[in-house]
């Protein structure tokens, strides 16, 4: 049984990660990727594995395994340079600049321990660019993040998993991250 | 009303009518003509390492499953029930004893042979001969140095025959291990645009690199333009093509100093298997006709698979060197992940190319545009050390070959 006391704890720890959350997707909707990049740990491991669909007995390898498809498997650097791609003006991909949103919700703390919190929540990222191009990923994010100070939300990520629930992306390209 | 495709494809000139990346009959023709008649990559072995594992893919726009029997015997069939054309196989990738219809429960082994059929005594007595029922078999099969393709003609040429002088660029990719693995499932997307601008690419085209990834290459800190000037390019009567550089290039990757030590140590082997020239320079772009593509270095390999006049699924995945350390497969496979995939910092600039030109071709005045194809006009020649005809990298030789092949399989109207 958990206590008023206890649920109030949990209450301000769920607001605080929610809110950094939100921060940290706003970065990335606003295009303020260095500012995104800050909230990265050096080793971070960005990692969405390709999905499968598969029979029921075999569901349990519905994800590749480690070392083996994925849409990124990025590490910081990586990300460091998919920054600097885009900041370059020529990555047309993002020229003229996607138009996206990124909505969490359903964010669940599933474990805690000095300084490292697991938290998962779902995303629906909505991408238009050009004229009419539209395109939805929808799936959840597996985070680990790191507290750096006693201040309000300061965290880095040092880990997301991301599970896509496309199996074939039905986009052209994944140039916005998840 | 019927289309004079000699008229909308004019290789000797380098001229291709927009038309054909748009036009209904054509990619109606095209499945018929082309991925009816032509051999088309299935799978690697050792996407399929065990006895029954399967793979789910697809001949053109026919669902194909993709059987490892055991014993090294491959099989491939149809996804389609013979009862009433239900999908057999509904995973992409797994392991079956055998593959039970959900419709109305015929079971098929993994040989493709109807084995069961349910209530068959109440329902059919004894007049239904399943050994005329199993599924449709893929009637030419080859296992090519780990590489299984297909053919639905029976009639078809070897694959060897096929390949001709591509044989030898292929063989850079196919055979430069003494042992390759595939590393991983395939990252899969769908680009809306039409099959053929990103086969014919891969075939002929290193000209777009350093404008269309311009960017990518900044990010990598890589000058392109003062390292790769001079190269060649091949094209194949069958259609195939390649492209790669004689300078002494760098990959357009920083595996870091470990890899890279790995694969100067490498690099010798390779020399052994290959011979100096294709160890070290056929490292470049191809085109298996007329949907298996590859990047030697890169190592990403691929299947553009026709979805539609206006759409196209890539399958791609990246080749290994079994006996490499992990550390050596795993930088080169995330490298290949970072770079070409759906997310790649490569490939996100050519999809992006191809859908925009393809919503262009809405137009009805676009459609009649014709592309110019015109790069190194005059310029085939034979080179010594080099099979088939060679040009210039900067050409468009493997483009008008690849077109005069499609030509030859399309016929003169559709």
């Amino acid at each position: 049984m958990k206590t008023s006391t206890e649920a109030l704890a949990d209450m301000a720890m769920h607001y605080e990660v929610s809110q950094f959350l939100v921060k940290e997707v706003r970065l990335l909707d606003e295009r303020k990727f260095d500012d995104w990049l800050g909230l990265i740990a050096p080793d971070m491991h960005y990692y969405a594995p390709v999905r499968l669909a598969r029979m029921p007995r075999e569901e349990s390898k519905e994800f590749a395994a480690p070392g083996g498809g994925a849409h990124f498997d990025d590490t910081k650097e990586d990300l460091v340079q998919r920054v600097r791609k885009v900041q370059t003006g020529r990555a047309w991909s993002e020229v003229p600049s996607s138009r996206s949103r990124h909505l969490i919700t359903n964010v669940e703390i599933e474990d805690i321990d000095q300084t490292e919190l697991r938290v998962r929540s779902n995303f629906l990222v909505y991408r238009t660019r050009g004229r009419t191009y539209e395109d939805t990923y929808v799936g959840v994010r597996h985070d680990v993040l790191r507290r750096r100070s006693s201040e309000f939300g300061d965290f880095e990520i040092s880990r997301r998993t991301i599970h896509l629930d496309q199996t074939i992306l039905l986009g052209t390209n994944l140039s916005v991250l998840l | 009303m019927t289309t004079d495709l000699r008229s909308l494809v004019d290789p000797d000139a380098g001229e291709v009518s927009a038309q054909i990346y748009v036009d209904d009959a054509i990619y109606e023709a095209e499945m018929r003509n082309i991925f009816g008649k032509s051999w088309l990559f299935l799978a690697h072995t050792t996407m399929v390492p065990n006895r029954g594992d399967y793979l789910s893919t697809s001949m053109g726009d026919d669902p194909v499953v993709v059987v490892n029997r055991g014993d090294g015997e491959y099989v491939a069939f149809m996804n389609q029930c013979r009862h009433r054309g239900m999908r057999v196989c509904r995973a992409d990738e797994g392991n079956a004893r055998a593959f039970t219809c959900t419709y109305h429960g015929w079971v098929y082994d993994t040989a493709g042979d109807l084995v069961q059929v349910p209530r068959e005594a109440e329902a059919y007595g004894d007049r239904l001969d399943k050994s005329k029922w199993g599924l449709r078999r893929v009637p030419k099969l080859t296992n090519y140095k780990g590489f299984i393709f297909g053919n639905w003609d029976e009639q078809a040429e070897s694959f060897e025959d096929y390949l001709g002088d591509m044989a030898w660029y292929l063989d850079s990719f196919v055979d430069r291990y003494e042992n390759s693995v595939v590393l991983g499932s395939a990252n899969r997307w769908l680009i809306h645009c039409n099959w053929k601008f990103a086969a014919e690419q891969f075939a002929t085209d290193a000209y777009h690199a350093e404008t269309t990834h311009a960017a990518a290459l900044i990010a990598q800190g890589k000058d392109w333009g003062a390292v790769q000037n001079q190269g060649l390019q091949f094209s194949a009567p069958g259609g195939h093509g390649t492209g790669f550089f004689l300078d002494e290039a760098e990959d357009m990757t920083n595996y870091g100093p470990t890899v890279e030590a790995y694969h100067a140590e490498a690099r010798q082997r390779e020399i052994d298997r290959l011979g100096e020239t294709r160890a070290l320079n056929v490292r470049g772009h191809n085109t298996v006709f007329p949907n298996f593509s590859f990047l030697v270095g890169t190592n990403t390999f691929r299947v553009w698979h026709p979805r539609g006049p206006h759409t196209l699924e890539i399958n791609s995945w990246t080749l290994g060197d079994a006996d490499s350390p992990d550390e050596v497969r795993e930088a080169v496979r995330r490298n290949a992940i970072k770079t070409f995939s759906s997310a790649g910092l490569f490939e996100a600039e050519d999809s992006e190319n191809w859908a925009e030109i393809q919503e262009v071709l809405r137009g009805r005045r676009a459609r009649t545009l014709r592309f110019n194809f015109s790069m190194g006009l005059g310029g085939a020649r034979t080179e010594e050390g080099f099979p088939g005809t060679i040009n210039s990298v900067w050409s468009e030789e493997a483009g008008r070959g690849f077109y005069r092949r499609w030509l030859e399989l399309m016929g003169e109207a559709v």
